[in-house]
């Protein structure tokens, strides 16, 4: 396993996001998180990364409690993230955001970038050949316009292969298909599989029910910030529960 | 001594808590530091300076002549130099647009009080009799009696009406989110300007306080009050009421203290200083919630 | 040649120089999306350093501004440190309020003399002179007498210090460390979350742009020969902000052109210097409201080098 949420609560005032989630994502995983909207999943999300910290409850990963840790650490362990409205960066061109997404993983100071030592040459011309890499993965080739001027569904790519210049261990995925029309989400399915397949551990936000469940392995349902029920695809779409979350208890 | 200084204190105090008001205000509802609002404070001074002096004024008048005055430079200022920046979002330093565009602003009437009033100090009259006033251990003067009562009152008139008026509940409806407090019905553009105005307006009498208290006005005494203002600003915690009213309480009598313990010439750096420390140890201020302060 | 040599010419070029060095110590810092209003305090605390160790400890000039430009920087680690934790703000205030207190600080100093300054602060281009006496050029070369050689020199060795900080920029922007600041100027939570660490960054940039506004201020001392407390107020950090608005805060050319522009102006517009700063708080008003990036910005660049026919590699 090598992440661990233990009862991981969050308050914002009075108003309780979540309240004592725990599930384990274990390498290789797919891990889908879904819930009707507003149910705390993209809190989920902060509270991982580090952007606040939970109220309660333990967060661990490969044996280390990353509760407290400023985001920019959090990264630099391994787990590296997309947003659900997308933060490119738009004063910087598509491949400059990518190499943006390897910042952590770089050694180049001030100094040495000023003065282009042969180090540091090096390593942009390693960051640079990664950062198309990843580009081409993606399926992007404008790389030299500046990241704002690219198509909507480009940029959700974009947004993924700067994530995963990072080169995390645990990549969080924050509702990747929204706005994408069929073929766009066929695709990105396809991506989400070859990502996996290169030895990388997926945590998934999704509404796009074909999506999460033709890629994910284990679902975690959220509702109200608590969770519902967890498990394979085959169980989650036969859980009552579930059912009635979505779409409202029977009338008798 | 002790206790006069602390009378002292806290009449100037007084003064930096109506200003801060100001700042808070305006923070709630527009969420930014209205960089010119020392010069609004400034203009009100001077607007209760020539009202006293040249139109003969009784002092309240001139008080609120000079609350009008300040509010519609406010309403102006908001038109002006905000209203426009709202609709736009670009990249870079947009976000500190406003904070840039009131400074703007501030040097530009700072220009204009030079060229309306000149630069040279002007004395602010004598308007009350030298009665002393002898409490225990306390003397007070009737100069200071009156400050304390018009800011106090002011302040109190404010908490009940932001806390019990239809339209005090809209501002701070607006203040917690401008969006919804739209989506619910509220005119939030007249309740942006009525805040902008009210600012202001409490800055203009407190401009006129000020030059009670030290029987002078210049038209520089706008950008060291505005830092003062922003000091109390950050002491109380941004956009804070209460803080904003404690917190110029605070800074007064530390500034008075500071005086009368030594560092007299060092006064105006009291306030920097308590920015700084504040900073450091506590940056949400004395009442700010502490989720406020980080990232962007 | 006499028109280049006209001493007025020479001392607007000077100036021109050492304002567009001061627009490149605001840029840095906007460059992370922060704003210091303290650059003048930072100005000041390097000329009245130079000033002092040349006057009174006999400090050689070329030792005594770059230690001028190190200790502003200390200095602007200890309001940097606590301030840029926090949101953007914070660090406007805090640097508003550092350079009140370091104009208060020099009005009351005995050390600084008050509100009477530094005068007899040795000159850069008298130095000059010295040296180039001894080299042998003490009448000059061909019609071109010590004195403006000097001053000519002097210039060169100005331009070629803003040249120098125009290469580095240049450089910054396409390394590692200025993708980090055009990111955090962007979105610092988006930035924080790919691994910038937001914090060093932006004290980096801070600490830059007073090391640089501490030698534009120790450069300027040793070529007016005089410094006091009201060359540095808070007028000359608004004037000092103006340059990066107006010529643009998204590339170092900006704040370069907005320098040239503003030194210019004045001088050529002499009627209006009475409404200078009336002038100078509409052009921000302005600017804000319809061209926020400034002038120059990278689309201007790009227009250009798309019309000009040059592409990117």
């Amino acid at each position: 396993m090598i992440l661990t949420l233990d009862q991981v609560s969050k308050e914002f005032g009075g108003l309780k996001a979540l309240s004592d989630i725990s599930f384990t994502v274990n390498k290789g995983d797919v891990f889908g998180v879904i819930g009707p909207n507003g149910a705390g999943k993209t809190t989920l999300f902060n509270l991982i990364t580090g952007i606040f910290p939970p109220t309660s409850g333990n967060i661990i990963f490969n044996g280390t409690e990353i509760i407290g840790l400023k985001p920019y650490k959090v990264t630099a362990l391994g787990i590296a993230r997309t947003f659900q409205n997308i933060r490119l960066f738009d004063n910087l061109t598509v491949l400059e955001n990518v190499m943006v997404g390897a910042h952590s993983h770089m050694k180049a100071s001030i100094w040495q970038g000023i003065w282009r030592t042969p180090k540091q040459r090096r390593e942009e011309k390693a960051v640079t050949d990664r950062a198309k890499e990843l580009l081409a993965l993606v399926g992007i080739k404008a790389i030299f316009e500046l990241s704002g001027a690219l198509a909507y569904g480009q940029q959700r790519r974009l947004e993924i292969a700067r994530a995963l210049a990072a080169d995390p261990e645990i990549l969080l995925l924050d509702e990747p298909a929204a706005g994408m029309n069929e073929s766009e989400t066929e695709d990105l399915m396809r991506l989400i599989t070859q990502i996996r397949d290169m030895g990388k551990t997926i945590i998934l936000i999704e509404h796009d029910m074909n999506l999460v469940m033709n890629t994910c392995n284990r679902l975690a349902v959220i509702n109200f910030g608590s969770k519902i029920a967890e498990g394979n695809p085959e169980e989650i779409q036969t859980n009552s529960e579930v059912i009635e979350a979505y779409l409202g208890k029977e009338e008798d | 001594m002790f206790w006069q200084q602390l009378v002292n204190g806290l009449t100037l105090g007084s003064t930096y808590s109506l200003v801060a008001l100001g700042y808070t205000l305006i923070m709630g509802v527009l969420d930014i530091v209205n960089m010119a609002h020392g010069e609004v404070f400034m203009f009100g001074a001077f607007v209760g300076l020539i009202l006293v002096t040249n139109f003969h004024c009784n002092i309240f008048v001139a008080m609120l002549g000079a609350a009008i005055v300040s509010a519609l430079l406010g309403i102006l200022l908001e038109r002006v130099a905000l209203r426009p920046l709202r609709r736009k979002n670009g990249s870079g330093i947009s976000h500190l647009a406003p904070l840039i565009s009131t400074i703007g602003v501030s040097i530009f009437l700072e220009s204009l009080a030079l060229k309306l009033f000149g630069p040279q100090t002007q004395a602010f009259p004598q308007t009350f009799s030298n009665t002393i006033y002898t409490i225990g251990p306390m003397k007070i003067s009737l100069v200071q009696v009156v400050i304390l009562a018009v800011a106090f009152g002011l302040m109190l008139v404010l908490r009940f009406w932001l806390a019990r008026t239809k339209i005090g509940k809209a501002l701070r409806a607006t203040a917690e989110s401008t969006e919804t407090a739209g989506i619910l019905g509220v005119n939030t553009n007249l309740i942006i300007v009525l805040t902008v105005s009210l600012a202001s307006g409490l800055g203009g009498i407190a401009g006129v306080l000020v030059g009670l208290t030290f029987n002078a006005v210049e038209p520089t005494m706008g950008i060291s009050m505005g830092l003062k203002g922003l000091a109390v600003l950050i002491l109380g915690g941004m956009g804070n009421i209460t803080g904003a009213m404690f917190g110029g309480l605070v800074l007064g009598v530390a500034e008075v203290f500071s005086v009368a313990y030594g560092a007299s010439s060092y006064r105006d750096a009291v306030a920097f200083g308590m920015i700084i420390l504040i900073l450091f140890l506590r940056p949400q201020g004395l009442f700010g919630a502490k989720d406020q302060t980080g990232g962007r | 040649m006499d028109i280049l040599l006209n001493p007025y010419y020479l001392q607007i070029g000077t100036f021109i120089m050492l304002n567009a060095i001061l627009g490149v110590s605001i840029y840095l810092t906007l460059a992370t999306g922060q704003l210091s209003l303290g650059n003048a305090g930072f100005m000041s605390i390097g000329a009245y350093t130079s000033a002092l160790l040349t006057l009174k400890a006999g400090f050689s000039v070329l030792l005594a501004v770059p230690l001028a430009g190190f200790v502003a920087a200390a200095v602007s680690v200890v309001i940097g440190f606590p301030a840029l934790r926090l949101k953007g703000l914070y660090l406007a205030i805090a640097t508003l309020g550092f350079g009140e207190v370091v104009r208060v600080i020099f009005l009351n100093l005995k050390i600084t003399n008050g509100a009477l300054g530094l005068s007899g602060i040795p000159s850069m281009t008298i130095l000059l002179g010295k040296t180039l006496s001894s080299l042998g050029l003490g009448s000059g070369i061909g019609g071109v007498t010590l004195q403006q050689l000097s001053s000519v020199l002097i210039l060169f060795f100005l331009i070629l210090i803003v040249a120098l900080l125009v290469f580095a920029c240049l450089r910054l922007s396409r390394c590692r460390a200025g993708r980090a600041f055009a990111a955090i100027k962007t979105d610092e939570t988006a930035a924080e979350a790919m691994g910038i660490n937001t914090t060093y960054y932006k004290l980096l940039a801070f600490l830059l742009g007073a090391f640089i506004a501490g030698v534009a201020g120790a450069l300027s001392a040793h070529l007016t020969f005089y410094i006091g407390p009201v060359d540095f107020d808070y007028h000359r950090t608004v004037e000092i902000l103006i340059f990066a608005v107006l010529g643009g805060s998204n590339l170092v050319w900006g704040p370069i052109l907005g320098a040239f522009l503003l030194t210019l102006l004045p001088e050529i517009l002499r009627a209006a210097s009475d409404y200078r700063m009336m002038i100078y708080g509409a052009i921000l008003v302005l600017m804000m409201a319809f061209r926020p990036q400034g002038l120059i910005s990278e689309e201007t660049l790009r227009f250009w080098k798309g019309k000009l026919g040059r592409e990117e590699k």
